[in-house]
């Protein structure tokens, strides 16, 4: 495992190695190397050198030099497109949304951040590191992609998915609703941890928390309820005790 | 042949529902059950029209019937119930008749002969078109009931002759009953002279009313495009007056560096540069510039209409970064309906901005792969949001009667097939990102 910092504040850079060194430590976050550096040829060069998956802390703007963070982003895409890119800014508020989508930026992490909130983004991002280099695989993500939409959330976010008028689903998580065009019987085949129990519902079943036998619904995790078909209430007890369906 | 004949009575009976359905705007029925409903509702008519003799429970079996599919929709008035009913039912009578007695005068025209099954046969085709017309026409359905609604006289004026059609109607069942066979007898001629009349008078009412929709909602747009374009010019003015202003001011500052400098009063030119230039230093924040960004967006329309609400955000002392990377052509959608959704989608968002502590807000539009984004992302003031709850009817914290935003945007985006709207809050942002599949 492999961290990489570009950063062109020699000060800046130093503080930045120390502190993702002490969030290492501090959780047992094994690495080969962290290379710091301000000159873009290095760290690309070094890209081939780097086990499992690296990850990138990059400084957006980066004085004096022709290629600066998001441009190196890029760049790194091409030749790695798994590794996590984190970006560092003065201004996150006003770092552009744009980046985030077109390399898959993790997050952006603001360098005027008071030190704890600052120590807990980079020990979020390194986390997440580690837990992807554990794994070893790529993350759980449900994707649709068809001829009318696509889109990709983590599997383990997704609520439940309800039709939402003629050919219109709506895909809800715990923070996003996502609305687009398909039907449930597409998006049935996609997954099979996703349970059709209703007319125009389609529920993860790892967030199924109970079954109210009363009022036909489940109630998720998180508290909403999804309702159940008559015809498909005893699937759902078979589900809840755990045998296979 | 009866089946033939039970089947066009039943494809009849479901163009009604569909119809009907269409008219009180219920629209997410399965075909399985209008279908079913169909069915059942054809078997029942038939048997209690050969069990009681009575053919004019025809009508009222269906007037009661659609009236209480009505009941589905709570919200529905029963006035409106009842004219959609009637509308529905008097209609297709009158199409079906009117085309009916068209086939037959075309086959006699033809050199085919006449068999016992071509009257069967005209029924099933004439029948099946109707429900290939109603399922068709769905859209414009909708817009001319839209309009009949809006329009008093027109709504009253086809009530009555909707009631009018009715009683033709009933007169034309060849019913049983005392009085209604005794006018039968009477004015049976004469009543169907007054059901083509009246076939026609509706269709002509139906064209005039699709027009009128047509124009009202050509002079919506073009009002708006003008009140956004004077709009655009007020805020051109300003900023003119602004730089007048401070032109002015610059010139009074370099006087009074111009006399610091030929007197050599190094502490006058100093305090002149703490005092006055240096806080204009503030003044030339880059971000306030970042609306020159809107420049690289090819399409005037789309242009405007971002600038005016971004400066109507300034004004309100919210923070606004815009991020364009890249040229951007074209809308991925039509012109109209893209500015319909942007305007929705900015003024919430200024609007919550506004609110809130951060006043912070963040809009991209770019392209990537065979997508274009259009996101907008802004800090609210609440702590917990319903993300399913603000798209419904009425909803709105904004005070006056302006709650149909998210809900008018949502019903835009159903006609939006390539369009995926995705709407998320992670405390203190909310944030709309709209991605568009380009073709």
């Amino acid at each position: 495992m492999s961290i990489f910092i570009f950063e062109d504040d020699v000060i800046q850079a130093q503080q930045m190695k120390r502190l993702v060194e002490e969030i290492c430590e501090k959780h047992q976050i094994e690495f080969d190397f962290i290379e710091v550096t301000a000159k873009r040829e290095r760290l690309i060069e070094k890209i081939s050198q780097t086990a499992y998956i690296p990850i990138y802390f990059l400084d957006i703007e980066i004085k004096n030099e022709e290629y600066k963070g998001f441009e190196v982003a890029q760049e790194i895409r091409k030749y790695d497109t798994n590794g996590i890119i984190v970006f560092v800014t003065t201004h996150a508020e006003f770092a552009p949304i744009s980046y985030q989508y077109m390399v898959s930026a993790l997050t952006f992490i603001d360098k005027g951040l008071p030190f704890e909130e600052r120590y807990r983004m980079f020990e979020k991002s390194l986390l997440h590191y580690q837990a992807r280099n554990r794994t070893n695989r790529p993350d759980d993500d449900f994707v649709v992609n068809t001829q009318h939409a696509s889109l990709r959330v983590p599997f383990h976010s997704i609520e439940y998915i309800e039709t939402d008028g003629p050919h219109r689903l709506a895909l809800v998580t715990e923070d996003r609703v996502i609305y687009f065009y398909g039907t449930l019987k597409e998006v049935q085949m996609l997954d099979g941890r996703l349970f059709r129990c209703h007319q125009s519902y389609l529920v993860n079943k790892e967030k199924i928390s109970f079954y109210d036998a009363k009022n036909k619904t489940l109630i998720l995790k998180n508290g909403a309820s999804v309702p159940v078909s008559r015809r498909q209430a005893s699937k759902v007890r078979q589900i809840l005790r755990g045998e296979p369906s | 042949m009866i089946i033939s004949e039970f089947l066009a009575v039943t494809v009849i009976g479901i163009s009604h529902i569909l119809l009907y359905f269409q008219l009180i705007g219920y629209q997410r029925l399965p075909y399985k059950l209008i279908i079913s409903l169909g069915m059942v509702f054809t078997i029942l008519l038939i048997v209690v029209v050969s069990a009681s003799g009575y053919p004019e429970f025809n009508i009222v079996m269906l007037l009661l019937f659609l009236l209480s599919l009505g009941l589905l929709k709570k919200e529905l008035a029963f006035t409106k119930s009842l004219y959609f009913a009637l509308f529905s039912m008097v209609v297709i009578t009158l199409a079906r008749m009117v085309l009916i007695e068209l086939f037959f005068f075309l086959h006699m025209l033809s050199p085919f002969n006449l068999y016992i099954w071509t009257t069967s046969a005209i029924h099933l085709a004439v029948s099946v078109l109707i429900l290939l017309a109603v399922a068709a026409g769905k859209n414009v359905v909708r817009k001319i009931v839209r309009t009949i609604m809006d329009n008093r006289p027109l709504y009253i004026f086809s009530y009555v002759l909707l009631i009018a059609g009715l009683f033709i109607g009933f007169i034309l069942t060849s019913p049983a009953s005392g009085l209604l066979s005794a006018y039968y007898l009477r004015y049976g001629e004469a009543s169907l002279v007054a059901a083509y009349i009246l076939f026609f008078v509706l269709l002509i009412i139906m064209l005039i009313s699709f027009h009128l929709t047509k124009e009202r909602m050509q002079e919506e747009q073009q009002e708006r495009l003008d009140r956004e374009m004077l709009d655009y010019v007020r805020k051109l003015e300003r900023m003119h007056e602004d730089l007048a202003a401070f032109r002015h001011d610059y010139i009074n500052i370099l006087l009074a560096l111009d006399e610091g400098i030929r007197t050599k009063n190094l502490s006058q030119i100093e305090k002149i540069y703490y005092d006055v230039v240096a806080p204009t230093a503030s003044l030339m924040n880059h971000h306030e510039l970042d609306i020159m960004k809107l420049s690289r967006i090819a399409v005037p329309e789309i242009k405007s209409v971002l600038s005016v609400k971004l400066m109507t955000a300034m004004q309100q002392q919210v923070k606004v970064t815009v991020d364009i990377p890249k040229k951007i052509e074209k809308a991925a959608m039509p012109v109209l309906p893209f500015i319909r959704i942007i305007s929705i989608l900015l003024d919430n968002a200024v609007e919550e901005a506004a609110r809130s502590k951060e006043k912070l807000l963040q809009l991209a539009f770019f392209e990537m792969e065979d997508c274009q984004y259009f996101i907008v992302r802004n800090s609210c003031a609440d702590k917990t949001i319903d993300l399913r709850k603000i798209y419904e009817k009425n909803v709105s914290r904004k005070k006056g009667n302006r709650g149909y935003g998210l809900f008018s945007l949502k019903r835009l985006l159903e006609k939006m097939n390539h369009v995926t709207l995705e709407t998320s809050f992670v405390a203190p942002f909310f944030t709309q990102k709209m991605v568009m599949k380009k073709r």
